[in-house]
């Protein structure tokens, strides 16, 4: 408290020792003398006599002021600060450095002498240790820094109190903080800045009573500070300035070139570009099968920039130069958005990247991609480097084990009910489309086989975890375990593929009520739709089959999930469009109509991949087509046919729109779908050059901004969306880390002819594939990125007495150098009822993190199991350096502060950020104190003739000598 | 600097004379230093024994003239006789420890003793009878006084074997000091009187009483007078046991002080008595005390006559 009152506390204790200085040298001459024979010692008596009180009091006198004169240098080198309510006595004023040490502060520039400066040098370089810590140096000795670096707030071991520096004033202290400063890396994580501000909220309450002042040192990207999505930010943070009086908030622009004050607008930003996503077709793999990897490649700039995709096989440290990339390299990668390129990997003959794998050995192979430059070197210009390599794995088996639930079956040896699984079953359509895939790496596991009291209750079983995918083939309903166990499969990354079937007809409203009860669950559970009913029903008359003159089966590229570049399932079969052609003969005979009224798509989670046209009789939506057709009831057109701009397009909108009203005319037998074309027919018209009457080209017609012209084009569209789309055939939804696909008719040849028999059969086997690859690849959260923890529960049961472990490594990769295994750590299970929990954590730097699975009783038996997983920076969130404009920093922030929130340049002084307290040493008054006393003890001593005087050596009693 | 060389009193300076080890010698540099620069000499009175003749110079006596060489020269010459002894020199010296003191050339025992020697041999070589007392806490030693050259030699030896001894009792040795002076006599008292100012009165008075006439050379060193130490000081009695540990420069000035009062004192009592004092310091030239002595006598030989001329 008392060092709290002087800014050189430290000098404190040297004054208090130089006070005693004259008292020890008084000491000492009293111990150091010299010896004279005296012979007048009567008068020397005498002289002592007289003289002693009044030496004695004048002694003490000068004394007293020797030690002032010291206690006042002390107080001026100490620096007393006082007591006084400028300088808040002894309540410290807090400093928080909130350290925006995230991936996108290593944006660097290349200074003068060619030397690269990113953001976080100049936040910690030039304002944290050259602005604020040198403020600190000469401000209070009780007032507090702390420094919050974003990264380590998800480091559990992360303690605010070893980033607290007190007392910054003494050299000790400040060379401390500056090595620590100095120690401090960015990181390659993604913090959200609100975190932080959170973090600070907590410190604020631990000190109540003292001015905080927060630091934001930061590179303000548009992406984070932006509206809506920063409001919570900049709203919190405004609420703290507004909560708080003693509250100031000092936002720290560390990106070079400096923001200017008042610039308005966005400041400069470099250029990015980075990685975005690299996806394998599938988790798991067989080792001879070929995995196709999607890579996502963002371009954040406002320029088409050239790029070179590399693939490495970080287990051998290999570029992999056979490795074809589509589009071939260099990629153009579009301003602003993402580019999508592709590549296969695997190879029928070879195998997937390890040349042996034994039967029930999984290995984990691990690629990355990078961009490069022409010369296979790092892009140049580029605004942050690590955003330019990411890493993926795949799990490779020798075959992978897919197990399917035929509700068909009830045993394996009672043949009688082996329908399932008999030739032309739903299983066997299955399964002979899956170990046709090439490769032929699955190895087909049926429920009957693994419990032989019937296919279902293989879902009782523990460890579903080890099939990447479920197929459920005719089930009719499952008991709440097997619901339970297979929910927990599919929440934990499994995937579960769903077909229908006279059996769950046949369990009538029992098996209805499951699928829309317990198995819809409202838009919770595993199914995806809620069922209406069987179309026809059992007893009707089954589908006739179709014309040709539409596709079958409709792919919902409309739906298509965001952020996907291809319908997923389709999006692979149909990459060449005359692929589609054999769907326009596929009979579908019956299926399950979904109840569309109740159904909750959640947007994101449940798409509907395919659907079946529209089999509605057109003459139904006579009324619609009126109101957009007949001038006298359609506004829109009214309006365009009254318009003489647009004349030279009335004659062609006139015969298109006729054509239109003949699908719906009464008496007409043109379905619902026919009406969808010919609505089609009429947006996508591009006119003809034809002599004898040329039309005009249509779609420059509904590209025109008219108002009327845009009406009507919306109008249109939402009759073609609702005339063109009947049932829901294929939908696919994600469930926890998993996926399920549901398809509305049975996998055999029951309900339809895909299977076989039909034109459209030769997409069954593909469909098939793509189904499971679909299932099996990695869900979203599969792109983990640096800093993500990932929990692991167990069930206890199997592993009784075991003392399990889980040991980390880093796959430590090098160009030209195999992989080597860094341990990382070891973490011993915590057991909680009848679960065991790992918490994987500490991913910090981008690349694989492997976990084996031991019994820590026999730590040499076999491994239990082996976990890899591939962490990414963010570069979704990191890469984007578009800073935040002033306008909209200023309006949203600065401006809500109240004057106590202030932007911070490169010309802030550190007496701006950081208050100088005024101690006494400023004050002249102590200079002059100190004269008189110097003075005053000069003329002390002087008088008790301590000095001596020019005439002294003359000086002697008078009359001597005479 | 030519004037110094010529002034004979460069021989004077204590520091001249320090060189000089015998005590003998020494008495006779200062005696004749002082005497080459009388310009008239006191010392030739009258006598049987005729010495030599001199020129005659305005204001000598007239009747010493010797008319016999101007009848036959006719030249004015004055007859010159050696003098006879009429005075008898009682020299008392402080041989006690105070008297051991001493920072310069010569301390003050040895200035005493070279006062004491010079003035003897003076006195000797004008035909006086010179005795020596020697004293500290008590009388050490005693030559009566005799008026034979070789007188000196014995008087050297008694202040030369004289070492300062214990602290000076003056009263006692006053009334001994006048004990062995039987005949009215001139006492030359030289010490450095660190002895208290009632008893040193009343020993002065016993030896007025014998009708002595008392001449008080008071040496003092330079040091015990300007007091110019410095530093943290344990001053230690030479005579006896006190000790005192002080800053002198802070007790400088009260020393000062006590020094004048205590010489104002012993001036004053000593004017008051009729005692012819003299303080010297031991910084001083030698030829200060002969000076002195030559003075006192003079103006003892004129104290009779006016004392006689009324009767």
């Amino acid at each position: 408290m008392i060092a709290g009152l002087f800014l050189n506390p430290g000098f404190l204790f040297i004054a208090a020792a130089l006070i005693s200085v004259p008292i020890i040298i008084h000491l000492i001459n009293r111990m150091r003398f010299k010896r004279i024979r005296w012979a007048a010692m009567e008068f020397l008596l005498k002289a002592q006599k007289r003289t002693r009180k009044r030496l004695i009091i004048e002694q003490l006198i000068l004394l007293a002021l020797r030690c002032l004169l010291l206690a006042l240098v002390g107080l001026l080198v100490s620096r007393f600060v006082g007591c006084g309510e400028n300088n808040s006595g002894g309540t410290p004023n807090i400093h928080i450095a909130l350290l925006d040490d995230t991936l996108s502060m290593q944006d660097a520039v290349k200074q003068a002498d060619g030397t690269m400066k990113s953001c976080y040098d100049v936040a910690k370089n030039d304002f944290l240790l050259k602005k604020i810590a040198k403020g600190l140096a000469s401000s209070k000795t009780n007032d507090i820094l702390v420094i919050i670096p974003l990264s380590k707030l998800n480091d559990p071991s992360f303690d605010v109190k070893t980033h607290t520096y007190e007392r910054l004033n003494e050299l000790e202290q400040m060379k401390k903080l500056t090595q620590e400063v100095n120690e401090l890396q960015p990181s390659m994580l993604h913090v959200d800045m609100l975190q932080g501000v959170k973090e600070v909220q907590k410190i604020i309450t631990q000190y109540p009573e003292s001015r905080v002042r927060l630091h934001i040192l930061s590179d303000f990207r548009h992406e984070d500070w932006k509206q809506p999505q920063g409001a919570a930010l900049t709203n919190e943070l405004v609420a703290m300035v507004k909560k708080h009086d003693e509250f100031k908030i000092y936002p720290i622009d560390c990106v070079l070139p400096s923001r200017a004050t008042n610039q308005g607008g966005f400041p400069p930003a470099r250029d990015n570009v980075g990685i975005v996503d690299v996806r394998p077709s599938t988790r798991i793999a067989g080792h001879k099968m070929p995995v196709r990897f999607a890579v996502s490649i963002a371009n954040f700039s406002g320029k088409q920039i050239e790029a070179y995709v590399v693939v490495r096989n970080e287990i051998t440290g290999k570029d992999m130069r056979d490795v074809d990339i589509y589009p071939q390299n260099p990629i153009k990668l579009t301003p602003g958005g993402e580019t999508q390129v592709f590549f296969d990997y695997g190879d029928v003959r070879r195998g997937l990247f390890f040349d042996n794998i034994k039967t029930g050995e999984s290995l984990f192979a691990h690629l990355s991609v990078r961009l490069t430059n022409p010369q296979l070197l790092p892009l140049e210009n580029d605004g942050i480097h690590p955003d330019n390599i990411r890493h993926t794995v795949v799990e490779v088996h020798d075959k992978v084990p897919i197990l399917i639930i035929d509700g068909e079956v009830s045993s394996e040896f009672e043949k009688n009910n082996r329908k399932g699984r008999n030739e032309g079953g739903d299983s066997f359509f299955l399964g002979r489309a899956l170990i046709s895939v090439p490769g032929a790496s699955y190895d087909l596991v049926f429920g009957d086989e693994l419990v032989k009291a019937g296919s279902v209750k293989a879902l009782e079983l523990p460890n579903l975890s080890k099939y990447p995918t479920i197929f459920l083939v005719n089930v009719p309903s499952l008991s709440p375990k097997q619901l339970a166990n297979l929910e927990n499969f599919v929440k934990d990354g499994g995937g579960l593929g769903i077909f229908m079937g006279p059996k769950v007809d046949s369990a009538g409203s029992a098996g209805l009520n499951f699928y829309n009860g317990s198995f819809y669950k409202d838009g919770a559970g595993l199914f995806p739709a809620p069922l209406k009913q069987l179309y026809p029903l059992a007893n009707e008359k089954e589908l006739p089959p179709k014309e040709s003159d539409t596709y079958q089966l409709i792919t919902r590229e409309d739906k298509m999930p965001p952020g996907m570049s291809m319908l997923p399932i389709f999006g692979t079969i149909f990459e060449e469009p005359k692929q589609r052609e054999p769907l326009r003969n596929l009979p579908i005979r019956r299926y399950f109509k979904v109840n569309r009224n109740a159904w909750k798509q959640e947007p994101g989670r449940v798409f509907e991949l395919a659907t079946l046209p529209n089999e509605d009789a057109g003459t139904a939506y006579e009324n619609a087509v009126a109101q957009i057709s007949q001038p006298e009831k359609g506004e829109a057109l009214r309006g365009i046919l009254n318009d003489g701009k647009l004349a030279k397009y009335h004659g062609r909108l006139r015969k298109l729109l006729a054509d239109v009203e003949n699908k719906v005319k009464p008496g007409s037998e043109f379905k619902a779908y026919h009406l969808a074309n010919e609505i089609d027919a009429l947006l996508n018209d591009k006119g003809n050059q034809d002599p004898n009457g040329p039309a005009p080209d249509m779609t420059e017609l509904w590209s025109n901004a008219d108002a009327n012209v845009q009406s009507m084009r919306r109008q249109l569209i939402t009759l073609r969306e609702l005339v063109r789309y009947g049932d829901p055939f294929v939908i696919a939804q994600n469930f926890g880390k998993g996926k399920v696909v549901a398809v509305m008719s049975t996998a055999g040849k029951e309900w339809n002819d895909w299977p076989g028999g039909s034109a459209a059969s030769v997409l069954y086997a593909p469909f098939i594939w793509e189904v499971q690859n679909y299932l099996s690849s990695p869900g979203g959260d599969a792109n983990l990125t640096v800093g993500t923890n990932i929990p692991l529960v167990l069930d206890a049961a199997p592993f009784n007495g075991m003392n399990l472990k889980l040991v980390r490594y880093f796959a430590k990769t090098e160009n030209e150098r195999e992989v080597v295994k860094e341990k990382v750590g070891e973490e011993v299970g915590r057991v909680e009822e009848s679960e065991i929990h790992f918490n994987m954590t500490g991913h910090l730097k981008p690349g694989l993190y492997l976990s084996d699975l031991i019994d820590g009783n026999v730590p040499e038996k076999a491994l239990i199991a082996s976990f890899a997983h591939a962490f990414n920076v963010d570069t979704l969130r990191e890469g984007k350096l578009q800073r935040i404009s002033d306008d909209e920093l200023r309006s949203n922030l600065i401006d809500q502060g109240g004057g106590r929130i202030k932007m911070v340049g490169p010309t802030t002084t550190d007496a701006e950020l950081v208050p100088k307290s005024n101690d006494v040493s400023e004050s002249p008054w102590l200079f002059l104190i100190l004269l008189l006393v110097l003075v005053a003890e000069q003329a002390l001593a002087v008088h008790l003739s301590f000095h001596l005087r020019n005439t002294d050596t003359e000086m002697s009693p008078a009359g001597a000598g005479s | 600097m030519a004037k110094s060389k010529d002034d004979p009193k460069r021989f004077l300076h204590p520091d001249t004379i320090a060189r000089i080890s015998q005590l003998d010698l020494r008495a006779k540099q200062v005696v004749t230093g002082f005497i080459s620069g009388m310009h008239r000499s006191p010392f030739f009175g009258h006598s049987v024994e005729f010495v030599q003749h001199r020129d005659y110079t305005p204001g000598d006596d007239i009747r010493h003239l010797d008319w016999k060489v101007w009848s036959k020269t006719d030249k004015f010459y004055i007859k010159q006789y050696e003098a006879e002894t009429n005075l008898r020199c009682q020299l008392v010296v402080d041989v006690s420890n105070s008297m051991h003191y001493g920072t310069g050339a010569l301390n003050k025992y040895n200035y005493a003793c070279t006062v004491a020697a010079s003035l003897a041999y003076m006195l000797l070589h004008q035909q006086d009878a010179v005795g020596l007392i020697t004293f500290d806490e008590d009388v050490r030693q005693v030559i009566p006084a005799r008026s034979a050259h070789t007188h000196l030699d014995a008087l050297i030896k008694a202040m030369d074997v004289s070492r300062p001894k214990d602290k000076t009792n003056i009263e006692k040795i006053m009334s001994r000091v006048a004990e062995n002076i039987p005949n009215r006599s001139m006492v030359v008292l030289i010490s450095d009187i660190f002895v208290d100012r009632e008893p040193f009165f009343r020993g002065m008075e016993m030896l007025r009483h014998g009708r002595h006439d008392i001449l008080v050379f008071h040496i003092m060193d330079h040091e015990e007078l300007t007091f110019p130490f410095s530093g943290t000081t344990r001053f230690e009695d030479l005579e006896g046991p006190d000790i005192i540990t002080c800053d002198p420069r802070a007790l400088r000035q009260g020393y000062i002080e006590v020094v004048e009062e205590y010489l104002t004192e012993v001036r004053r009592g000593s004017a008051r008595k009729g005692i012819d004092y003299q303080m010297i310091s031991t910084k001083d030239y030698l030829d200060a005390s002969l000076s002195k002595f030559l003075h006192h006598r003079e103006a003892m030989a004129k104290a009779p006559a006016k004392s006689q001329a009324p009767a």
